[in-house]
């Protein structure tokens, strides 16, 4: 062959045929030298019958001498078939092994080199590597090798449209080089220093891929038999099967490790989501059950989870909340109805009610078969109160807007006719005619109140800051001892029950005045018949001073109770109605907060808890 | 107490009904009173023969009670300023202490509230 010269394998060789003629031969000489005996001892006498037995012994003799030869030569032609069904039997046993490496591990890069170790000792090489192509299909590079330095393959990248290399991948043809051309620098890039001189060049194909090129060499010339290149490609097929497999497999791995991690972080959001999830399945049982939910209509999600939707109330009473949601889950599941940012009323879990935002709808699969159905609902009662407490609000500071103006359209005249009446009252001599003048001074004086009541009232908030603070320790008695001044009565007693040391409280000496003056004049209104009246403050120590007004009065009637703090509410002849009105407002605009209890003939309680100074507080009207 | 040899006072309301009464008020208390309307008229009086004391009120077209207040104060600090209000928020009182009135009066007052206001202002150096 001529020097670095490639070819394309194919089958080589010549067949051994089978030497049937010898066999005949021999059953012939056989027949004719029994025959001749039987004849001899038979017909002939002596002495023709030792001359023909002389003969005939010469016979045998000269037939064993050729039975000799020919089993001889026999012998030493099967000696070649024999080693070479020696070989083949090894070989195969390699083969076997390879097999058994190919299924033993799911480490494409171990099973490569074992292969690949295989393939070397197959075709007595020392050198061999397996190259498989980059994402792009661009490039070439090394998976495994032997024989090589380091150095020599780390990072190669061969181009597929190029070489003897990538021609092998991209036609997918087995080629062989001989007399490959003596390599400068070798010493550099084989182990063993010395530069290969044949090559055989594999593609691993199978199922209709090319998944990468194995490539053995030999450092002396080699001439690779029809046998040897048939197994190695049964070898490369076995080995591309493997790695398509490993692919596959790993592809799969990866696919599930991510569906267990998009679980994992699916359940972790949905548990810590701010919105009640349920989720059923198609038979109604419920498979998903969230914390949130639980929270909402207090149930431990564990005991709810397994149960059938349907059969919740049955269950236990504790679900009754949850059972005001069924039949919403019924229509989504069966009926397949969606549900989006609806609302529903329903009885909360501590008897109050609940109001729920929520969405509703069925669950498909990919493929569209139904899954079941799913409801996600938040809990937004405080929400719509406080959307009603703000439109109310609203709808105050407009009417008090209105009343400011009108009040200080009114106020202005009024105090010219008090004073003016006053002034005249005061130089009239006549008295019935100074009677009238008093009267018109208490009428605008009446007049005058109820307008100061209603602004004061519809004053937008302010913030504490503005207001000031006040010690309560001096300012009550201070406050308490002004308001008896004028309205004190004999068999009403007031006690004063203040805690030493009390922080200041976030009101202005104005709003602290108005609140004890309404609070003791509602108590005092509620005694006609005498008791006591007792105002108490203590630290709660979370940032709130409560203060109480408690007298041993008639007490509130409970159908009136709930109105007390309305504006314009009153039961007093000649009340406004704003008293308590303004006193729940100073409190609420303070960040503080009031509530009233009431028994009949057993008095009525207001506590007030009023913020302390540097403490940060949110208004909570 | 009496005002020191006739304390010149200026009374500012829109409403002459308040007008006159405080005006009546104060002039028993022995200040010589003049009235104006509103703060505009009141500015060109106080140009002319700037008073000791000025009561105005707080709410009045075109110039208001703060700002006359302003005005007064810039141009002849000495004169004193008291400011009536019928209704007004923390804000609004917040805001006239800054501009340097020297105190307010919630309306409705008494005889005897506004004169020993206004005689305790006159008295402050």
């Amino acid at each position: 062959m001529k020097k670095g010269m490639e070819q394309t394998a194919g089958v080589r060789g010549e067949r051994r045929k089978p030497q049937p003629f010898l066999m005949v031969l021999l059953v012939v000489v056989i027949t004719l030298l029994a025959v001749g005996l039987i004849a001899v001892s038979v017909e002939l006498r002596p002495p023709y019958r030792y001359v023909a037995g002389a003969g005939l012994t010469l016979c045998i003799l000269t037939l064993t001498l050729f039975l000799t030869f020919e089993w001889w030569r026999f012998r030493e032609q099967n000696k070649e078939y024999i080693d070479e069904i020696t070989d083949l039997n090894l070989r195969f046993g390699i083969l076997a092994d390879a097999v058994s490496a190919v299924s033993s591990t799911l480490d494409i890069e171990e099973l490569v080199a074992n292969i690949l170790g295989v393939m070397l000792t197959l075709t007595n090489s020392k050198i061999g590597v397996v190259l498989v192509p980059d994402e792009d299909m661009k490039y070439l590079q090394v998976l495994s090798y032997r024989g090589f330095q380091e150095q020599a393959v780390r990072g190669l990248k061969l181009p597929v449209d190029h070489g003897s290399i990538g021609r092998a991948f991209t036609t997918g043809q087995v080629i062989i080089r001989d007399n490959l051309p003596l390599d400068p620098k070798a010493h550099e890039t084989y182990t063993e220093g010395k530069s290969p001189r044949s090559q055989i060049i594999m593609p691993l194909k199978a199922k209709g891929q090319t998944v990468g090129v194995a490539v053995t060499a030999t450092c002396e010339e080699h001439e690779y038999k029809p046998e040897e290149v048939s197994l190695l490609s049964s070898l490369c097929h076995e080995l591309a099967v493997a790695m398509i497999n490993v692919e596959l497999y790993q592809k799969s791995q990866k696919t599930l490790e991510w569906l267990a991690e998009t679980q994992e972080y699916t359940e972790h959001f949905i548990q810590e989501m701010l919105a009640g999830v349920m989720v059923v399945n198609n038979e109604g049982d419920v498979i998903y059950f969230n914390r949130e939910a639980g929270e909402i209509l207090k149930i431990e999600p564990k005991e709810v989870i397994g149960l059938n939707y349907r059969d919740l109330v049955k269950e236990r009473e504790k679900f009754r909340s949850l059972s005001f949601l069924q039949p919403i889950l019924r229509l989504s599941l069966e009926e397949e109805r969606t549900f989006r940012r609806h609302e529903i009323v329903i009885e909360g879990p501590e008897g109050g009610r609940m109001v729920l935002n929520y969405n509703a709808f069925p669950m498909h699969r990919a493929r569209g078969e139904k899954m079941g159905a799913a409801l996600v609902f938040m809990d937004v009662t405080s929400v719509k109160e406080m959307e009603a407490r703000l439109r109310q609000q609203e709808h105050l500071s407009i009417l008090g807007q209105m009343a400011a103006k009108i009040a200080h359209e009114v106020k202005n005249p009024l105090f010219a006719i008090i004073g003016l009446a006053e002034e005249l009252e005061e130089e009239e001599q006549d008295p019935e005619r100074k009677a009238l003048l008093s009267m018109i001074r208490q009428e605008a004086t009446l007049s005058n109140q109820w307008i100061s009541g209603m602004l004061t009232f519809s004053r937008s908030p302010v913030s504490p800051r503005e207001e000031g603070w006040v010690y309560l320790e001096k300012e009550l008695p201070a406050l308490v001892a002004d308001f008896l001044r004028v309205n004190a009565k004999d068999d009403v007693k007031v006690v004063q029950d203040l805690e030493d040391g009390l922080p200041p409280v976030m009101l202005s000496r104005d709003n602290i005045r108005h609140i004890i003056f309404n609070l003791m004049e509602n108590a005092m209104h509620a005694l006609p018949d005498g008791g006591v009246i007792t105002i108490r403050a203590h630290d709660r120590g979370d940032g709130f001073v409560e203060m109480r007004v408690e007298d041993t009065g008639t007490g509130i009637p409970p159908e009136v109770l709930p109105s007390v703090f309305q504006p314009f509410f009153s039961t007093k002849d000649g009340g406004t109605g704003l008293g308590l009105s303004i006193v729940q407002k100073i409190v609420l605009d303070s960040g503080g907060d009031v509530e009233v209890f009431s028994q009949h003939n057993m008095g009525t309680t207001f506590i007030l808890k009023l913020p302390v100074r540097g403490v940060s507080h949110e208004p909570t009207g | 107490m009496n005002p020191p040899d006739k304390a010149k006072l200026l009374i500012v309301d829109d409403n002459e009904g308040v007008r006159h009464l405080v005006s009546r008020w104060l002039e028993k208390a022995g200040f010589a009173v003049s009235e104006a309307r509103d703060g505009a008229e009141a500015v060109d009086m106080v140009r002319r023969d700037p008073p000791d004391l000025i009561l105005a009120d707080i709410r009045m077209p075109k110039i208001d009670g703060i700002e006359l207040a302003r005005i007064v104060k810039s141009e002849f600090p000495d004169t004193k300023i008291i400011l009536m209000t019928a209704y007004s928020s923390p804000q609004t009182i917040a805001q006239a202490r800054r501009e340097g009135v020297d105190d307010y009066l919630e309306k409705p007052f008494t005889k005897d509230q506004v004169e020993s206001i206004a005689l305790s202002v006159m008295s402050r150096e």
